[in-house]
């Protein structure tokens, strides 16, 4: 008798563990369903960055040929028509003093519209800015900068050899800069812009700084100007750091790793 | 003979737990498991007092601890299943009507001494539709939530655990009442596993909550 208890006993053991597989296969299917759920979520989020990466760099593509379009345009169109204005004023013979004052100013003037124009269209084109390297883009564009007067511009290269080159990081740090100093002349009233070079280990570091109004980082971050620059550092796997304040100036610095 | 039996020492566990985790929760419901585990322990230790040393009949304390039972497992399965469903209180509120009748169909018609079995029957029926609803609506859901952090998830698995359990071991209760060990049934280890899972479940649930707490502070 108290072996067939003991048999009993055993058969109801192993019937209640069997029993109760039912509901612990349940919650490791509901456990293993989630898994797979929070994966799947990490994928789509992968995919959706991917995606907004390759439309970013897209994007920018297509703005390079448009600007590059627009430079070939100026260059070989306008500056046509202004060459051919200046041989045709040069062509005019003129006996009264005055009026041949009047006409060397006038070719004067349109040999310095040839020489702006050229200017203008080799900062648009892209690739012929950073042929010599992104130091001379941005003499060039220091250059231009200063010619309005508005700005003491100041470019301090703290970089003895340049590694590299990277065409493509080259010109995406260009039009940031760019880009920072068109946004300087809209907001920021300043007078003053330095601009910097480094090198940190592998990375190179490019700060702006301006002496204008300053802002509120947190109040501007969302608006599309800084999530541009964001996202355009990050297509070249860069940081960018913006530091403001009110009526204490900007400085923005972007590291990207180089070459 | 000893008061304290094994489940009684684990509902006074989950007791100690409960306090330890859930004092200071805002959330009404959380903090309504010490007084709900507190009247279990008082249900349970009296009862084995009544009948172990008294020898008296103690189906009518559980008959009446059954109500509360049946009243605060079906306020836990709402409050989970509520997120996936709009007609969650309708779900619940059918079962309790079902039970109600069956009950009072016990308690006044039939008028049954000792527990009231089918109640509890149809009770743990009804708990099991439940919790497999409320799995059924987490696995239906758009977005992932780390089980870790989410305690509804261990509370309905203990719950299912025991009346699953529960209801299985009803099914053969004549071979559960054979003794194996002196004064102790089969019956008798069966239950044990399943307050244990019940508690342990329970208590992580606590735990669970009170790390949530801890790391999400403006958690509803």
């Amino acid at each position: 008798m108290q072996t067939s208890n003991q048999e009993i006993a055993t058969i109801v053991a192993l019937s209640t563990l069997v029993f109760l597989l039912a509901p612990a296969f349940l919650l490791l299917y509901v456990s293993s369903y989630n898994r797979r759920k929070k994966n799947h979520i990490i994928e789509k989020q992968t995919l959706q960055t991917e995606y907004e990466a390759d439309l970013l760099r897209t994007q920018l593509e297509v703005q390079e040929q448009t600007m590059k379009t627009i430079a070939a345009d100026l260059h070989d169109n306008i500056g046509q028509l202004l060459s051919l204005t200046s041989l045709t004023l040069g062509s005019i013979t003129v006996t009264d003093d005055k009026a041949a004052k009047k006409l060397e100013d006038s070719q004067q003037l349109v040999r310095r519209s040839i020489k702006e124009l050229r200017q203008l269209a080799n900062l648009l084109h892209g690739e012929k800015i950073i042929e010599t390297g992104l130091v001379d883009a941005i003499i060039h564009e220091t250059d231009w900068l200063k010619k309005s007067d508005n700005y003491r511009v100041a470019f301090i290269n703290n970089v003895e050899v340049y590694p590299g080159p990277s065409k493509e990081k080259d010109l995406v740090l260009f039009r940031l800069l760019q880009e920072v100093i068109n946004n300087i002349i809209k907001h920021s009233s300043a007078t003053e812009i330095t601009i910097t070079l480094d090198r940190l280990e592998g990375d190179i570091l490019l700060s702006i700084t301006d002496n204008g109004v300053g802002f509120v980082v947190e109040e501007v971050k969302g608006g599309m100007g800084l999530s541009n620059l964001f996202k355009r550092t990050k297509t070249i796997q860069g940081e960018i750091e913006i530091v403001s304040a009110i009526d204490k100036g900007t400085t923005i610095s972007i590291k990207v790793p180089y070459p | 003979m000893k008061i304290l039996t094994i489940n009684i020492f684990i509902e006074v566990a989950c007791l100690f737990i409960a306090f330890l985790m859930l004092k200071s929760d805002e959330k009404v419901f959380w903090k309504m498991f010490i007084p709900y585990l507190l009247l279990t322990c008082f249900t349970e230790i009296y009862g084995r007092y009544l009948g172990a040393f008294l020898r008296q009949p103690n189906g009518w304390l559980y008959n009446i601890y059954l109500i509360v039972e049946i009243a605060f497992i079906h306020f836990i399965l709402l409050k989970s299943i509520q997120p996936f469903f709009r007609k969650a209180k309708l779900f619940v509120g059918i079962s309790l009507v079902m039970i109600s009748i069956i009950y009072f169909f016990e308690s006044e018609y039939l008028q049954t001494v000792g527990f009231y079995n089918t109640t509890f029957k149809l009770f743990s029926f009804n708990t099991i539709v439940l919790c497999l609803l409320f799995y059924y609506g987490f696995v239906k859901q758009d977005n992932y939530v780390s089980l870790k952090l989410y305690p509804p998830f261990w509370l309905v698995a203990g719950i299912l655990f025991f009346y699953f359990g529960g209801t299985v071991m009803n099914f053969i209760y004549q071979v559960l009442t054979i003794e194996i060990t002196p004064n102790k049934t089969i019956r008798t280890y069966t239950n044990h596993v399943l307050i244990l899972l019940l508690y342990s479940f329970w208590s992580y649930s606590f735990i669970c909550r009170h790390q949530t707490r801890k790391l999400q502070p403006s958690l509803p």
